[in-house]
């Protein structure tokens, strides 16, 4: 909402500084976000002094000192009186930026001041008149004026402003839904009056409607819709220019102005939240209106569609007024393009309706047409308004036209209107807040507001509520009206008074986090990735069947945001495409959900999400430098050193690491965690498909959610050994498709005590190791609690050892 | 190194000394107690020889010896502690370097920004007793606005512009759609907790706007809640995190599913409330929206308004990372250059 004070000022006389009045309507609630200025209130018009001036044949060029920062402008002026003025004297400069009136429009217009070439001379601001300026009607040449103040002072500071001035300062309020009164001229001058104790209340003088007999033949048949639909049919009206006041009204409130016959329903609109539509009765062809909703196959031609154009489909159900039950307008939204007044209309039929809400909008986004009537319907619309309209119209028009005759009107109302009533305590109001109120100072401050409060005997007060003010219905509006208007400092700062739950700490909550942090430890940056994708992106990784389920939105705002995610890994590659170019070594993990509608419970709507963990690295896991070193390339281990940093920080005991190959890994060096997920060597296809060709990715993803089901909450410590650990190291060839890890198992399976701990120490294939075998090196350690282990006995478990690798996984054991 | 066998132990004591005195490194010494001081060295050699003197000569050469050995050893220390004093010297200057060059590399994570003030946030709320409480990402329309108070076609519709899935479903908008699934889970106790989580929105992807953030609800639900509490605990919440003289503002504003709704401004963290250009030469810095839990919505969660009232606020966590850590695009967060994340190293 657009608010022009000198309108504003009009209803309010006595206004607040702006600076204040921006304050005060900020902190109730109506935040201002900007406040445009025109003319010599524009804080870019500034005092000039003249530096100079030169006379070219066309025009005189200045070069205007503007004050810091703007010390030698080189500005052109055409006006007539420019050898007037002369070095030193003061000129009224308006800088690139500024808004000024366009003193060559028809009617009232603005434009933004813009550096430019005049005759080939560099202008870098305008010199005005006071016309521009908005201080006066004279164009004839530079508005001249006598000051001490320096220059780049703001004009506004130096220059009188009269009573009719042009100058305006506009207020851009952002009107939430709940102050859809505060659409209006009136609506903000009232509630500007409440916030500032202005007296009085705040209304549009009106003249009683003069009207010739004759009701107007409505049929309202979608009463449902339509709250009330009053009508007046106006003659001796014609197509004219409206007044220079209320053009300039409607600009700078952001309406174009066109005629007097158009601009006056806007004029209403604006000022008193009403939106109203005119017709030309004898374009209508009708002497019957009506409200319906559209049938199938319906169409329109909308008003600012033209006549070669074909009519708009109107969606079944969408609220139409009818002339003889052809559609004529969209209800509440816009009007035909066939009905409307134009140059040879002599007569209007004015509509000032009040529809509900849910059709308006309904309608307004089947066609996707918003207007300033539909935005005001949306948000709803004070039924009594209607006939107001009507009559605040034809006074308005009146002025133009003195013989103008009102020849017949109407007004069907669905419902009488009656003020709503909220019963409530004192008590309930002061609880709420954590405020004492007091009775006196609550009915003081809701009169303000135009509520009355009465007693209502056992059941405590009644507030009684003007119409147009339907968001009040429970205590809590009222206490919230209460706050707004005294103000939400007084509201005292307290901490809750009873007892409340204990902090219940979430296990699953502080696990995760703590495996965020082993990740960060271990050296991974964290990501966050988008959880809309492309698809494609996923598929590259061919893990998955090209028609499982995905869960896609209606509406995706671009090609790559439409579908919900069933990887992290698609995002993280994603991620190291996008960077490998400048940053090559890269070592990455993301948290976050997937979605995964084939896995949605029985009978729940939401599909499943799943929390994942996910890491990939790319470039050097080791890095040379100036102190030596050497570069080395990731490869598998690297993936597994992260994979078994996270098992460790989990503390999941039984998480096996098999070989498994499969999409989008490379055979023979990838693998899978239990049943947790799968880690590995990305294959050279996926990774040129990520534009990640030559590349070498190592990655991995796992279910989080079942790893931390999985995980322990705590565990206990082994003493260290008081005696010397024993170490045996057996070498021996296997088969090549035997797993390190089913040796390590072999070993255990001895089921000896004293060895604690088994580790392959050395692998190695060559010349010396039999076709099909290699050689491994595993080194048992043993240990007792009680005594330091023999030789002897270290030879035993050695020999059980042997026998079992023997046994177990066909192991040829060295001696 | 020649050891005299005679017993003329004045030319024995020059020729020590001057062997000593010769001794320059760690190793000459050590040689030098090895052929003189050690029990198989020159004095226990000399010591030996006694039985080659006559015995009138004995007692005197025996005392001899000793003054001797001791002599040696007293010299022996001071050379060697002079030596050692010198060689660690000799070292230092030899090991010295450049300590200006680049440092070695070793590998180091970061986390994401987001994730850091996330965390400051939940931590100080779960200081104050709320615990963590999360809801679904892909959510119900009802849960989302129609059990919020927002019907269909509601005018507050219009502040959200929301991906849906279906007509049923969508991706929450707000975490305040975790409102109800948090009271139904709590109800008939009290309810304190705070609901972080990611959010979308079908928006223009711009330097400011996104269509994911994360949010940060809180709501708690009592017998005696009043708006003062909420004051209180944001004002709480303000001091924990930015100190002591941080103080608190409401400004009326509208959410359907409170009444009264205000947004919550507090002392810019930047100038302190002198007004700067962060906070628009204002002097506050726009915290977050709250208000008191609308009764239909206190319902709808189970709780009879009549005997129940509560309070919920929602903050953005990604305005604050933007401000605090300047960066000027929030397109940055989730595209992850990493150029920019590695800075949070
Ligand atoms: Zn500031």
């Amino acid at each position: 909402m657009r608010v022009p004070l000198s309108w504003l000022r009009s209803f309010v006389p006595v206004l607040p500084a702006t600076v204040d009045l921006v304050e005060l309507l900020t902190r109730a609630g109506l935040e201002v976000d900007a406040v445009h200025t025109v003319g010599a209130l524009d804080p870019k018009v500034v005092v000039g002094r003249v530096v100079s001036r030169t006379a070219t044949p066309q025009a005189a060029h200045f070069v205007v000192d503007g004050g810091p920062g703007h010390p030698a402008l080189s500005v052109v002026s055409k006006a007539p009186n420019a050898d007037l003025f002369d070095v030193g004297a003061a000129v009224a400069l308006a800088l690139p930026g500024a808004t000024l009136v366009d003193a060559h429009a028809e009617g009232f217009a603005t434009f933004t001041v813009a550096s430019a070439k005049v005759y080939g001379i560099a202008s870098d601001g305008v010199l005005c008149s006071a016309r521009e300026l908005g201080v006066g009607a004279d164009h004839t040449g530079l508005h001249p004026f006598v000051t001490d103040a320096p220059a780049g002072t703001p004009i506004a500071t130096v220059l009188p402003l009269p009573a009719d001035a042009e100058a305006d300062e506009v207020l851009e309020v952002a009107i939430l839904p709940n102050f859809a009164r505060c659409l209006s001229m009136v609506g903000m001058a009232r509630e500007v009056a409440a916030l500032t104790r202005a007296d009085g209340r705040v209304d549009v003088a009106l003249d009683p409607l003069d009207v010739v007999p004759g009701p107007i033949d409505a049929k309202v048949e979608a009463r449902d819709a339509c709250r009330r639909f009053c009508t007046a049919r106006v003659e001796g009206v014609h197509v004219v220019p409206s007044p220079r006041w209320m053009q300039r009204h409607l600009a700078l409130a952001g309406v174009t102005p066109l005629d007097l016959l158009v601009d006056v329903t806007n004029y209403c609109m604006i000022e008193l939240g009403q939106p109203m539509h005119a017709y030309d009765p004898a374009r209508l062809g009708a002497d019957t209106v009506g409200v319906r909703r559209a049938r199938a196959g319906e169409t329109l031609r909308l008003l600012h569609q033209t006549a070669e154009e074909p009519g708009t489909a109107l969606p079944e159900g969408t609220l139409l007024i009818t002339a003889n039950d052809r559609p004529v307008a969209v209800a509440g939204v816009l009007g035909g393009a066939e009905t409307g007044v134009d140059p040879d209309t002599t007569a209007v039929l004015l509509e000032s309706a009040c529809f509900d809400w849910p059709a308006v909008r309904r309608s307004s986004a089947a066609l996707k047409v918003h207007t300033d009537a539909s935005t005001r319907f949306a948000r709803g619309v004070d039924p009594t308004l209607a006939p107001v309209g009507i009559r605040r119209a034809v006074a308005l028009w009146k002025q133009a036209f003195p013989d103008l005759r009102v020849t017949a009107t109407g007004d069907v109302l669905r419902a009488p209107i009656v003020a709503g009533e909220v019963t409530f305590t004192l008590a309930e109001i002061e609880g709420l807040l954590g405020l004492e109120v007091g009775r006196n100072e609550l009915v003081d401050a809701l009169a303000i507001v135009g509520i009355a409060v009465r007693d209502g005997g056992s059941q405590g007060l009644v507030a009684e509520v003007p119409p147009g003010r339907e968001d009040v219905t429970r205590a809590c509006d009222l206490a919230e009206e209460f706050a707004r208007i005294t103000g939400f400092d007084r509201i005292p700062e307290t901490m809750p008074a009873e007892a409340l739950p204990f902090h219940t700490p979430s296990r699953r909550y502080a696990t995760r986090e703590a495996l965020r942090d082993a990740l960060v430890r271990g050296g991974l940056q964290e990501l966050i990735t988008y959880s809309l994708i492309a698809p494609d992106s996923e598929r590259l990784l061919g893990a998955e069947a090209d028609d499982v389920p995905r869960l896609r939105v209606l509406n995706p705002i671009n090609v790559h945001r439409t579908t919900l995610r069933r990887t992290l890994l698609a995002g993280l590659l994603d991620t190291l495409r996008e960077n490998h170019r400048h940053t090559p070594d890269a070592q990455v993990f993301e948290i976050g959900v997937v979605f995964l509608p084939e896995h949605t419970a029985p009978g729940q709507k939401l599909p499943a999400e799943r929390l994942r963990v996910a890491f990939a690295l790319l470039g050097r896991a080791d890095r040379s430098s100036l102190h030596g070193g050497s570069d080395r390339p990731v490869d598998f281990f690297d993936g597994a050193a992260v994979v078994e940093h996270l098992v460790r920080a989990l503390r999941v005991s039984d998480a096996v690491v098999r070989a498994d190959d499969g999409a989008p890994w490379q055979p023979g060096l990838s693998a899978s965690l239990g049943s947790f997920g799968h880690f590995g060597v990305v294959h050279p296809e996926v990774c040129a498909r990520f534009d990640l060709e030559g590349r070498r990715v190592v990655a991995g993803e796992f279910d989080l959610d079942a790893l931390l089901d999985a995980a322990s909450a705590t565990f206990k410590t082994v003493a260290p050994p008081r005696f010397p650990a024993l170490p045996i190291d057996v070498s021996m060839f296997v088969p090549r498709a035997t797993s390190a890890a089913s040796v390590l198992a072999a070993v255990r399976g001895v089921g000896d005590a004293r060895v604690r701990a088994v580790d392959v120490i050395d692998e190695f294939t060559g010349a010396q190791v039999p076709e099909g075998m290699r050689s491994l090196t595993v080194r048992v350690t043993l240990l007792a609690p009680d005594r330091s282990l023999t030789v002897a006995e270290a030879a035993d478990v050695r020999v059980a050892v042997a026998a079992r690798l023997r046994a177990d996984v066909a192991a040829q054991v060295r001696e | 190194m020649s050891t005299p066998d005679d017993l003329d132990l004045a030319a024995q004591q020059a020729n020590a000394l001057q062997q000593l005195d010769a001794a320059e490194t760690s190793d000459a010494i050590e040689d030098f107690y090895r052929a003189w001081l050690a029990p198989s060295g020159a004095t226990t050699k000399l010591k030996r020889g006694i039985g080659r003197l006559a015995p009138a000569d004995r007692a005197a050469f025996g005392k001899n010896v000793n003054a001797l050995h001791t002599l040696l050893e007293e010299r022996f220390q001071q050379r060697r502690e002079h030596v050692k004093t010198r060689e660690l010297a000799a070292r230092i200057l030899a090991e010295a370097r450049d300590v200006t060059l680049p440092a070695r590399p070793r590998p180091t994570g970061g986390y994401h920004p987001v994730t850091l003030v996330m965390r400051e946030v939940l931590d100080v709320f779960q200081k104050m007793g709320f615990s963590v409480f999360e809801s679904p990402h892909v959510e119900l329309d009802e849960f989302n606005f129609g059990l919020l108070n927002m019907p269909e076609n509601h005018p507050a519709r219009d502040m959200q512009d929301t991906f849906y899935l279906d007509t049923e479903r969508l991706l929450r908008t707000h975490t305040s759609a975790g409102q109800i699934r948090a009271m139904r889970a709590m109800h008939p106790n009290p309810v304190r907790v705070v609901l972080p989580g990611l959010c979308y929105r079908n928006e223009n992807i711009t330097t400011r706007s996104e269509i994911q953030f994360h949010q940060v609800e809180g709501l708690l639900v009592g017998r005696s809640v009043r708006m003062s509490d909420l004051k209180g605990v944001l004002l709480q919440y303000a001091r924990l995190l930015f100190g002591s003289d941080q103080r608190v503002r409401l400004r009326g504003s509208y959410f359907p599913f409170t009444e009264p709704s205000v947004e919550v401004d507090i002392l810019c963290t930047l100038c302190g409330g002198a007004g700067c250009r962060v906070c628009k030469h204002t002097g506050w810095l726009e915290l977050l929206g709250a208000g008191m839990v609308h009764p239909v919505v206190l319902a709808n969660g189970g709780y009879d308004p009549r005997e129940w009232r509560g309070f919920a606020f929602g903050m953005g966590i990604e305005r604050t990372v933007l401000q605090r850590y300047d960066i000027h695009d929030i397109r940055y967060l989730f595209g992850n250059d990493l150029r920019l994340l590695e800075q949070f190293r």
